[in-house]
């Protein structure tokens, strides 16, 4: 029996049952993921990762499809199967092919992405990676290739959020299995 | 030069302001983290930070000052100066040893605390470092030593945080860096 249960709509408090609406809504999803439902019992929880949704993933100026493929690849370092299946099944629906979704994984250098596209999951998968290991130098080279000092605090923002997205994600994931 | 500028008090966006002045009581300082000066040009990362923040780490929190010597070594393991100095000098300033938590990062799975603590610790460490290595065993032990799941939730909560916390302190520490 898993450890976690998923509590029903009826068991959540109205501020919960409310984000998830909205995300629903705005996601365009008809359920809501049981890696966010787990957690529907804490208030605190939802709300800190819906305003990170909000506020990192959806106010954003990247390409949709480049956002999906930089989750897929984040997800595919982190070992996230969660976020991974669901940047796929987003990607599937833009016509991707499988095939074309394991070559990105097998070689995330060279994506068959537009140039800035293709630099936005460079440094999105980077960051979410080795965040520690960045330079000054990193932000002079993104500012080089035409990134302005908004759109690169954005692409920090989309990594942190899919860092912290995936330590939900994944615990949620254990709790659910059974023993 | 820094890559990333502070924004100055006086040209704060009236949104950040807020913000920044419920961070400053939170932590009853004068002045933040010069991270959050750089946050200020981009509002929607500041609002998901510190919402973050609030919701993940409440005050009163059940697990006291036990929480920093957690964020310590998240820190340390993810090698977030920021964060690591901002929790290792809050240790330091309410009496803790600073040979005793040099060893305390040394050897993390072997810390000098009680049995409730020490498992808390070592809980939202592995969580933070290594979600993806949670088994459903690993929940049921920490609910054998006595934690309710409500607890393991806000430990989960807690490493979340720092998941995201970690990345973007490191990010804007590099930014802010002179080359």
């Amino acid at each position: 029996m898993p450890f976690f249960d998923l509590p029903t709509d009826d068991e959540l408090t109205p501020q919960v049952r409310q984000m998830f609406e909205e995300y629903r809504a705005v996601a365009g999803t008809e359920t809501i993921a049981k890696t966010w439902r787990a957690f529907g019992r804490s208030a605190p929880i939802i709300e800190a990762r819906f305003k990170a949704w909000q506020n990192l993933n959806q106010h954003t100026s990247f390409a949709w499809d480049a956002r999906c493929i930089a989750v897929m690849l984040i997800a595919h370092t982190r070992r996230c199967r969660a976020c991974f299946a669901g940047a796929r099944f987003q990607l599937d629906k833009l016509g991707f092919d499988e095939e074309t979704m394991d070559a990105m994984c097998a070689a995330p250098e060279a994506l068959p992405l537009k140039e800035r596209d293709r630099l936005f999951v460079h440094y999105a998968l980077k960051i979410a990676t080795s965040a520690a290991d960045l330079q000054p130098k990193d932000f002079g080279e993104m500012a080089q290739h035409g990134f302005s000092k908004a759109e690169i605090q954005e692409i920090i923002g989309f990594a942190a959020y899919w860092t912290m997205n995936m330590v939900f994600s994944q615990a949620a994931l254990a709790a659910l299995s059974d023993d | 030069m820094a890559f990333f500028e502070r924004c100055p008090e006086d040209k704060l966006p009236p949104e950040v302001k807020d913000l920044l002045e419920r961070m400053r009581k939170r932590e009853r300082v004068d002045r933040l983290d010069p991270g959050f000066y750089a946050m200020a040009a981009h509002p929607p990362l500041v609002k998901a930070f510190i919402e973050a923040f609030l919701n993940l780490i409440p005050v009163p929190n059940r697990f006291g000052t036990t929480q920093f010597i957690a964020s310590m070594l998240i820190a340390h393991a993810k090698g977030c100066r920021p964060c690591f100095n901002t929790s290792r000098d809050f240790l330091v300033k309410i009496g803790m040893d600073d040979a005793e938590l040099t060893h305390m990062c040394e050897a993390p799975m072997a810390l000098p605390l009680p049995e409730r603590e020490r498992r808390f610790v070592e809980f939202t460490l592995r969580v933070a470092r290594d979600p993806g290595g949670l088994k459903p065993a690993d929940f049921r032990e920490m609910e054998r030593a006595g934690f309710k799941k409500d607890e393991i939730l806000e430990m989960i909560g807690v490493a979340g945080y720092w998941a995201l916390a970690t990345t973007v302190s490191s990010a804007l520490e590099a930014g802010l860096r002179e080359e």
